[in-house]
């Protein structure tokens, strides 16, 4: 009986040195989240330019947004975005990793470093040296094409509205191969060679090993690394501030550049937070649903 | 070259005239108030800040400001350094910010209650009104009476940081567009100095036909090539009295003379005068220093790196005006940024008293010009030394043969502002023609007299 209550005392303790170890974490998270979140809701009730006084009006901002066609051609321009680091980022990366992650692959340090250098470098670093190989007018593309025998000076990337976001996407894609590459890596590094030996034995061609044996081993890593990226991108603001301030025409108009111009320079606190939530519950909802996906799959 | 600059003062007549008829009541009515002389403030200035002098109290006075660039920040450096030595008592701490982050964080330190006490920052009304009327910023209009600013400085400083009878700043720079050339180029192909927007468009042809590069302007991304250069062209078509009906009384963009000038820049784009592909972001500085452009429509603020960078020489030509322009036209000037005090500062009168410093003082007036390379406000006689180009500026700005009107970012609201941040780059790509752009800059006006922040819809609580 004795021995039982010292045991539930002690159990009670760690329960409660628990609660105070998380408690710092738990703080930060309601001030510098909870709070915040909770401020932005409030916002985006009000007509209100972050000085003077504030006039409540319901839900008139969330109304105005969903008529605004810039509001939601900078929100397919992220869509379109994510879509193409998909293709420019994450499949690369997906391909090199695999390739580097082979038994025998010599300087597969100097690969990973080189591939993930972008990564580490400023946007606005790679934004600006980007707009420049672009540059229909001495770029190195243009060059390029010069060399070549056309003319460089036809190709105006960043300036023509139907391939301005195609040349963001392609910019940010290179910067992030590198990453996911560096992350794919870590995961094919654990997937059991036997399981591949085994069904190379079996008859299996390459792509079969890789597609139905390899990948699915690394799965949850590919979840996580899609989750993180799709956030990533409805994230991206300084690419697109330094390459083409949202031009022209609003064709790289993205959903943070949208949201800061509101709030912050045009002084629409209300209608930019309200932007903001709506861009939040978006990403909530893909993630939920995303998950719930997997979920049923793995089910 | 040492010289007694009487042209400076004639300029800033000229300021001061250039803005005739677009004076706002705060300025009407200040004008009309008793003027104290400069002694009589500095003496009451010494005599407010008299308390930590005798007691040795320190005062620290926090200035933000946006002279990051490096002979404007090193002018401002030389000129609290100076003020500090004259006033022992005073510490100043500066805290030189880029424009944008400026803005950020300063709604925050308002917000906060810890504001600087004072900023130097573009104070037109689109940019701080909602400041203003939010009471973040101090009338100023005591002090200008107190220390006799509207005596020796251009008017230019209080015409455009006021409206409804408050002035909130005080101008600091004096900056003009005007047609840079290149000399040599226009020397080879025999072309004279064009008198009329027409006659600057046969001489692009010419340069053209030469098969030189004509114009080293972009209309891209960037806000200001859109602003200056649109706002340029528009000046040189539209009356004194059709700027004043848009920028003063928020009159409407549909105007024969706008519509001329929207036309002149879209003949310009078909005829290929700009740079190819002049929607994309480009250097204008290069391609003028490279020497293969003729023309180069810019301001002021230009001249140090044409001086240190160019091989050629350079001439600088008003803009000229349209012959369709019943009044010829006028040149497109800026003031740069202003003093704004903080409300809630609590040296306010050391503020004023650094404010008086700065651009009430002919030792800092030969500082502002000569280290920082521009046009200083103060109207009075000094020596200063200034390269042949700067000399020639001033001679433009003291020209009362020219209209010198503020530029168009000076007057308008955040929507309008928008909307000619990306009106040329959109002209250039053609999703704009003369009548959606007057359609566009009509709407974008509208919403901003909606927000009450335009110098005809503004008013104070």
């Amino acid at each position: 009986m004795r021995k039982f209550t010292l045991k539930k005392s002690l159990y009670r303790n760690q329960i409660i040195v628990g609660y105070i170890l998380i408690l710092p974490a738990l703080l930060f998270f309601c001030v510098f989240f909870a709070y915040s979140l909770v401020q932005a809701v409030h916002y985006s009730t009000l007509d209100w330019d972050g000085v003077t006084q504030q006039v409540y009006v319901g839900f008139q901002n969330y109304i105005d947004l969903f008529r605004d066609s810039v509001f939601w051609k900078a929100f397919i321009n992220n869509v379109f975005y994510t879509i193409g680091i998909l293709a420019f980022g994450v499949l690369p990366g997906l391909v090199l990793a695999y390739v580097l992650s082979r038994p025998g692959i010599r300087g597969r340090t100097i690969f990973r470093s080189a591939y993930f250098f972008p990564r580490i470098v400023s946007a606005v670093v790679y934004g600006a040296v980007w707009k420049w190989m672009y540059d229909p007018r001495n770029g190195l593309l243009t060059m390029i094409i010069d060399f070549f025998g056309g003319n460089g000076s036809d190709f105006a990337i960043t300036g023509n509205v139907n391939t301005a976001m195609l040349g963001v996407t392609i910019t940010g894609g290179w910067t992030y191969f590198g990453f996911c590459m560096v992350i794919f890596i870590a995961a094919f590094m654990g997937v059991d060679l036997e399981l591949e030996e085994a069904a190379r034995l079996d008859g299996a061609s390459k792509w079969q090993m890789f597609y139905r044996v390899t990948l699915p081993q690394i799965k949850p890593v590919i979840n996580t690394v899609l989750i993180y990226t799709v956030i990533d991108c409805f994230k991206v603001y300084d690419l697109v501030l330094v390459m083409t301030s949202g031009g022209p025409n609003d064709s790289t108009q993205i959903m943070t550049y949208y949201i800061y111009k509101q709030a912050f320079t045009f002084n629409k606190f209300g209608y930019g937070s309200a932007a903001a939530i709506l861009l939040g519950l978006f990403m909530v909802f893909f993630t939920v649903v995303y998950n719930k996906l997997i979920g049923k799959e793995e089910d | 070259m040492k010289k007694r600059v009487v042209a400076i003062l004639m300029t800033m007549i000229l300021t001061a005239s250039m803005m005739a008829g677009c004076g706002s009541d705060g300025g009407e009515k200040e004008e009309s108030g008793d003027t104290v002389s400069k002694d009589t403030a500095d003496t009451d200035a010494s005599d407010a800040d008299a308390s930590g002098d005798d007691t040795g109290e320190q005062i620290t006075l926090t200035i933000w400001d946006t002279f990051v660039d490096g002979s404007l920040g090193a002018a401002q450096e030389e000129i609290i350094s100076a003020y500090e030595n004259a006033h022992p008592n005073v510490t100043v701490e500066r805290v030189p910010k880029e424009g944008s982050t400026l803005a950020e964080t300063l709604k925050a330190a308002f917000m906060g209650g810890d504001a600087p006490d004072l900023v130097y920052y573009e104070a037109g009304i689109g940019t701080v009104g909602n400041y203003v009327k939010a009471g973040y910023y101090e009338d100023l209009t005591e002090a200008y009476d107190k220390y006799g600013w509207k005596d020796n400085i251009m008017s230019a400083c209080w015409e455009i940081p006021s409206a409804d009878n408050f002035v909130w700043g005080v101008g600091n720079e004096m900056e003009t567009m005007s047609l840079y050339v290149n000399q040599d180029i226009l020397d080879e192909l025999n072309i004279q100095q064009p008198k009329t927007v027409e006659e600057l468009t046969e001489a692009m042809q010419k340069v053209k036909d030469a098969g030189y590069n004509v114009l080293a302007n972009t209309l891209d991304s960037q806000w200001y090539n859109n602003m200056n250069f649109i706002g340029t062209i528009l000046y040189a078509f539209m009356t004194q009295d059709e700027i004043q009906d848009c920028m003063n009384n928020d009159g409407s963009w549909d105007k024969e003379s706008v519509r001329s000038a929207v036309s002149c820049i879209q003949d310009w784009l078909d005829k290929g005068y700009f740079p190819p592909h002049p929607e994309v972001d480009g250097d204008q500085e290069q391609m003028y220093f490279g020497g293969d452009y003729a023309f180069w429509v810019t301001g002021n603020w230009e001249v140090g790196n044409i001086t240190e960078k160019t091989d050629f020489k350079t001439s600088i030509y008003p803009f000229p005006g349209s012959e369709t322009c019943a009044d010829g036209g006028s040149q497109a000037n800026f003031a740069g940024g202003a003093y704004l005090v903080y409300s809630e500062s609590e040296v306010k009168e050391t503020a004023y008293e650094f404010i008086d410093f700065s651009v009430n003082d002919e030792e800092t007036a030969r500082i502002w010009a000569e280290v920082g390379g521009t046009m200083p406000p103060y109207r009075k006689e000094y020596d200063v030394e200034l390269s042949p180009l700067l000399e020639k500026v001033i001679e433009l700005l003291g020209d009362e043969s020219i209209q010198n009107t503020a530029g168009i970012n000076m007057w308008l609201g955040k929507d309008a502002f928008d909307f000619y941040s990306e009106a040329g780059q959109k002209l250039a790509i053609g999703s704009l023609d003369v009548d959606s752009f007057i359609k566009e800059a009509d709407n974008a006006k509208n919403l901003d007299v909606e927000t009450g922040l335009t110098k005809g819809s503004f008013k104070l609580d």
